[in-house]
């Protein structure tokens, strides 16, 4: 069909105030009925934490008493007495107090120098071999993709398998044939229509779900599309009545983690069911001015976390939770001229909950014997991954990443 | 599926490839010079006078030292811009280069290396390259400044090599720590570009095979003749502009012409846009729309000229905040675009779009004369209008058969074979609009 019309006068207006009238009203009422999931039986969760850009480990968990640590950083080590000291050589960044008292509560186990055979120093490679788990290869499903795609074997149709706090789908999520909803903000997460009509609303709503139901097109990426839109309906419709429900009263920290943190304890406690949730924080990526930033992002981590496993116990679900903190790498041993640091290898890892073994666990990497600058690995990441699968999620863990790695006993 | 398709299909795909879509005047202009004419003038965007758009863009006043006029400035000129094309490089180059505010903190030197992308869109790589490199804005991004003679910082030499010309597997660890020191002292100050003789390291540095008293130029030149780098180059257009995952025969075909015009851009698109894959099924609504392209797109067909202060914001929750990417890598595009989230992020664009007023349905003719004009009777008329308007008429006929009972229902809820009450026909429209708006092929382009 071809479109004729008369041709209007290009205008060029000031924007802003000029926005339709209905535009301004669009409100998300009359959303569909959906009971809550039932709360079900005692569920263990995982909680992974991705701090973006390669945190600089060595000044989150600080090797105090060796000399050759303060030697490799004039200009940006923590100096001693402000370490918040964990054993006679080891303590924490002064910004991590609420970790430290975790800590202390033996709630908190610290794996030392976690990093893969043949360290890459890109971002976006690191990024990939940690949330895939396949050092070798380009792998395109993520190891909890993969424990998900096992998980559900049997199921249908699960509407929330897992979720993402995160607007982007982390690549540790992609699988074979689970779709893992994204939301970040929940508030924002509903279907607009126009209020003046109520009614059409409905009728709206019916069209969209059984068009996208029966949305049969040869295009590439249809399918894609086709779930994400309904998943993205049935979770908003879901997610809403849960946080509605919620009552809770401890304070979380600005910003997005604690954002993140607390609408995952949402979830948690209004039943979601799902094994897993995934939030990131970004920022690490230190290469100048590295104290302030990283001190502002560890603050937020450490108080995020006090915040969330405070929460879980006055509801009484800390025993079901268990939180991974992870980076695509740990940065250079030796600073650089614009006090920062630029990317390098093995970093520590942080598990969380109450049902932690607490205490340091794995081999510092000496600071002495260096690969070109870098630290040397002890613990490959994948033992750690291997060990929540088999000894927290109760999967296999050979089936999942591929070959047999050493179980830890943390947990 | 092979499908014959008329040259006006493949016409506003290129429009939607190389530019943003178009509005139903543009596209009968644009039919007026056939494919070849209207590549032609996608590909030499100096000879299209661009007078009126800058004319106007002054009288806007927008404020290029606050964050958010920019990103309004830029949707502004995707959308109005007669060189559809010069704003699209812009856009690839943008990610490409990807520099966010978030670190530079400086919206005007974002501007200045905007207008740089601009100028060199269909230009010479290794002008461009050498620009990038001695941009304010990119040496604050990745820390150039910091780079100093015996202190070197190595983030300029990894991502120029990594991420701008030959790609990952090219180099090794040691490459960029020479290719560092070849940077060093190129440094930003308030006026501009700064080569801190005192910061640069003269010693002789050994790149990628070759050895010399190497400086920033010298690698340059050496990363621009590199092989690798036309076949990195042609791999990210071809993805970006055509489809993914492209023949290697395609690859080595826009590489060629990189190396052949002596690094041209524009030779590269050419080839692109002239390869027969591009007008096949390989192509037709096989990528999925960015935030742009898919508000942009909807702004154009939709005619509304009234471009609301927060549709930038609008585009960040759908995953594309201009001049804020989400790292240095740029915006990965395809599947990446889509989680359950930005999907109700295009959904509630699509309510506001429709919210907004178009002319389409409002500002030349009330949705009544719309409906006599185009001779339609019933709601199947309507449907199909807005369809072939909006999708090409590319959706299943079960989705079609849908939508018509959707609009045989009046607002209200009642049944009715016409809407003959113009309020009720208005919101009818603008719901059968955001239906179609919602649709998965209306995310393809």
């Amino acid at each position: 069909m071809t479109i004729s019309r008369t041709v209007s006068r290009r205008k060029f207006i000031q924007g802003g105030l000029a926005m339709g009238a209905l535009g301004l009203m669009f409100d998300a009422e009359g959303l569909f009925a959906s009971p809550v999931q039932a709360a079900g039986e005692r569920k263990r969760q995982l909680v992974l934490i991705q701090l973006s850009g390669g945190n600089d480990g060595l000044n989150t968990v600080i090797p105090y008493g060796a000399g050759a640590y303060y030697d490799a950083r004039p200009q940006i080590a923590i100096a001693q007495n402000d370490v918040l000291k964990l054993t006679d050589q080891l303590g924490l960044h002064p910004a991590m107090s609420g970790l430290q008292e975790l800590y202390k509560r033996s709630n908190v186990a610290i794996i030392e120098g976690a990093g893969y055979p043949g360290a890459n120093r890109s971002h976006f490679r690191s990024i990939e071999i940690w949330q895939t788990a396949e050092p070798e290869k380009i792998g395109d499903t993520g190891w909890l993709g993969r424990y998900l795609d096992l998980a559900y074997a049997q199921k249908q149709h699960v509407s929330l398998p897992a979720v993402n706090v995160d607007p982007m789908l982390p690549k540790s999520l992609f699988a074979r044939k689970i779709v893992v909803p994204s939301v970040h903000n929940i508030y924002e997460f509903r279907f607009r229509t126009d209020p003046h009509f109520r009614k059409d609303r409905e009728k709206q709503l019916a069209a969209f779900e059984e068009i996208y139901r029966d949305f049969d097109s040869k295009r590439p990426h249809a399918e894609l599309l086709q779930k994400a839109g309904l998943e993205a309906n049935h979770a908003s419709e879901q997610l809403l009545k849960i946080v509605k429900a919620y009552k809770g009263n401890v304070k979380y920290p600005a910003g997005k983690l604690g954002d993140g943190l607390k609408f995952i304890s949402q979830m948690i406690s209004g039943g979601v069911g799902a094994p897993v949730f995934t939030v990131s924080l970004d920022g690490f990526d230190t290469h100048a001015n590295q104290k302030r930033a990283q001190a502002n992002l560890l603050k937020q981590l450490s108080e995020g976390l006090l915040a969330f496993q405070t929460d879980l116990k006055e509801h009484g679900l800390d025993e079901d939770v268990l939180t991974l903190v992870f980076s695509e790498f740990g940065r250079r041993v030796g600073e650089n001229s614009g006090k920062g640091t630029d990317h390098g290898t093995a970093e520590p890892l942080f598990i969380v909950g109450s049902q932690v073994k607490g205490g340091i666990y794995g081999e510092a990497p000496s600071l002495t014997s260096l690969d070109n600058g870098d630290l040397k690995y002890t613990v490959d990441f994948r033992t750690v991954y291997a060990t929540i699968l088999e000894r927290w999620l109760a999967a296999d863990s050979q089936e999942i990443l591929g070959k047999h790695f050493e179980i830890l006993p943390v947990v | 599926m092979p499908s014959p398709r008329t040259e006006t299909v493949w016409i506003a795909q290129l429009l939607r490839r190389a530019g943003f879509g178009c509005t139903p005047q543009e596209l009968k202009y644009y039919k007026s010079l056939g494919y070849e004419g209207t590549l032609d003038e996608l590909l030499n965007p100096k000879n299209v006078d661009n007078a009126q758009l800058e004319t106007a863009i002054r009288e806007q006043g927008f404020d290029f030292t606050n964050s958010n006029d920019l990103r309004r400035w830029w949707l502004y000129r995707m959308t109005f811009s007669r060189r559809p094309l010069e704003e699209k490089m812009t856009l690839f180059l943008h990610g490409h280069f990807a520099t966010s505010d978030r670190k530079v903190r400086n919206p005007h030197a974002m501007y200045l290396q905007n207008l740089l992308f601009r100028k060199y869109a269909l230009g010479d790589f290794h002008q461009l390259l050498l620009n990038v490199s001695k941009d304010p804005a990119m040496i604050i991004w990745l820390d150039n400044q910091q780079n100093r003679k015996g202190k070197p910082n190595e983030n300029y030499a990894r991502e120029v090599m990594e991420l701008f010309t030959v790609g990952i597997g090219n180099y090794g660890e040691a490459d960029i720590k020479e290719a560092a020191k070849a940077f060093t002292g190129w440094q930003t100050r308030p006026e501009g570009f700064f080569f801190n003789k005192n910061q640069h390291d003269n010693s002789v540095k050994n790149f990628l095979g070759k050895s010399g008293n190497f400086n920033g130029e010298d690698i340059i030149a050496i990363l621009v003749k590199h092989p690798a780098t036309g076949r990195f180059l042609a791999r990210k257009l071809i993805s970006f502009f055509a489809h993914e995952n492209p023949e290697k025969s395609f690859v080595e075909r826009v590489a060629g012409a990189y190396a052949e015009s002596k690094y041209s851009l524009c030779a590269m698109l050419k080839v692109i846009f002239n390869d027969r894959s591009f007008r096949s099924d390989k192509t037709y609504h096989a990528k999925i729309k960015s935030p742009a392209e898919l508000v942009v797109g909807s702004l154009k067909v939709l005619q509304i000229e009234n471009l609301d202060n927060d549709l930038p914001q609008m585009m960040g929750a759908m995953g594309q905040d201009l001049f804020h990417p989400p790292s240095v890598k740029g915006w990965d595009g395809g599947n990446a675009w889509i989680s359950s989230e930005t999907m109700m992020e295009r959904f509630n664009f699509a309510a506001r779009a429709v919210g907004m007023r178009f002319d389409e349905l409002s500002a030349t003719a009330t949705p009544t004369q719309l409906v006599e004009r185009q001779g339609m009777k019933n709601s199947l008329d309507l449907v199909n209008y807005f369809c072939n308007l909006l999708v090409d008429g590319d959706i299943p006929r079960s989705a079609r058969d849908r939508l018509v009972e959707y609009a045989s229902f009046d607002p209200d809820g009642k049944k009715v074979s016409m809407m003959e009450d113009e309020r009720n026909l208005d919101a009818k429209l603008r719901g059968l609009v955001h239906l179609i708006m919602t649709l998965p092929t209306y995310q393809l382009t």
